[in-house]
């Protein structure tokens, strides 16, 4: 059978081991290579998973255009709307830190506005954001739930996005 | 850059405790932190308006001898700022 690989059997030292590796696939096989479909996805994430986005206490509510898909469906339309406006967007300088069934992960989320985003039109500009997820697997490797931390002032600052303080204003 | 609101302005009745810790081998730690404050003075010209004040802090640890020596962290700056009253209304809609 010429199209058939190998089975590869994988042994990693401990599961938290496993999910550091799997993790590390996902930002290169999924994010990096903006691959959303839903079968991709399902190779790595669980249908249910709760995704809690930026912990924020009812400001600035960013999953709101989300709210009416659940699970993997609501996470496949956050990435399906960055990569329409940053459609050469990559993490790099990744660190990965494991303990029990959680992965944190930072990185260097590095692009440029080629969509539109928050109002603002493509504009070229380049882009550097500090970013940490925080991902917790089930017992078979999948990703169950879900925390991020981003730094996404500066990103609209580096984007072009004025603020203007209202003491300023005329 | 942005001017970091958090170090820039001067706050009181700070609390940050963590939602989340782990630890890899005692060489790296990842803190999740809900930071919640009151803002002491003006920033940007917009006075102090008594608000608690709360956003997610996240931030990698390296200690080595019971000490930090290395530090990254990340903070939701764009949530404080708006709890400032620092962004655009039409800017937050766009958001959601």
């Amino acid at each position: 059978m010429p199209n058939q690989k190998p089975k590869v059997v994988e042994f990693y030292a401990s599961k938290t081991e496993r999910n550091k590796e799997i993790m590390r696939r996902f930002q290169e096989e999924v994010i990096n290579k903006q691959q959303y479909d839903i079968e991709h996805l399902r190779q790595f994430v669980r249908d249910d998973i709760i995704d809690h986005g930026i912990p924020r206490e009812g400001v600035v509510d960013c999953h709101a255009p989300f709210q009416d898909y659940t699970g993997i469906y609501g996470l496949q339309r956050r990435f399906q709307m960055f990569s329409s406006s940053f459609t050469d967007a990559e993490e790099a300088d990744a660190v990965a830190i494991a303990e029990g069934d959680v992965v944190a992960m930072r990185y260097v989320l590095r692009g440029h506005l080629n969509g539109e985003f928050m109002g603002m039109k493509g504009n070229g500009e380049y882009f550097a954001m500090n970013g940490l997820e925080m991902i917790r697997f089930d017992e078979d490797g999948k990703m169950a739930e879900h925390w991020g931390v981003y730094d996404m002032l500066s990103t609209l600052l580096q984007l072009g996005f004025q603020i203007v303080p209202p003491s300023k204003k005329g | 850059m942005a001017l970091r609101a958090v170090i820039a302005c001067r706050w009181k009745r700070i609390s940050l405790p963590s939602d989340d810790i782990i630890a890899e081998e005692d060489k790296k730690v990842v803190t999740r932190m809900r930071w919640s404050a009151t803002l002491s003075d003006s920033f940007m010209g917009v006075p102090p308006a008594g608000n608690r004040i709360t956003c997610t802090v996240a931030g990698v640890a390296r200690p080595a001898n019971e000490k930090i020596v290395e530090h990254w962290g990340v903070t939701d700056e764009l949530a404080m700022w708006a709890q400032m009253g620092l962004l655009p209304e039409e800017f937050l809609a766009a958001m959601g």
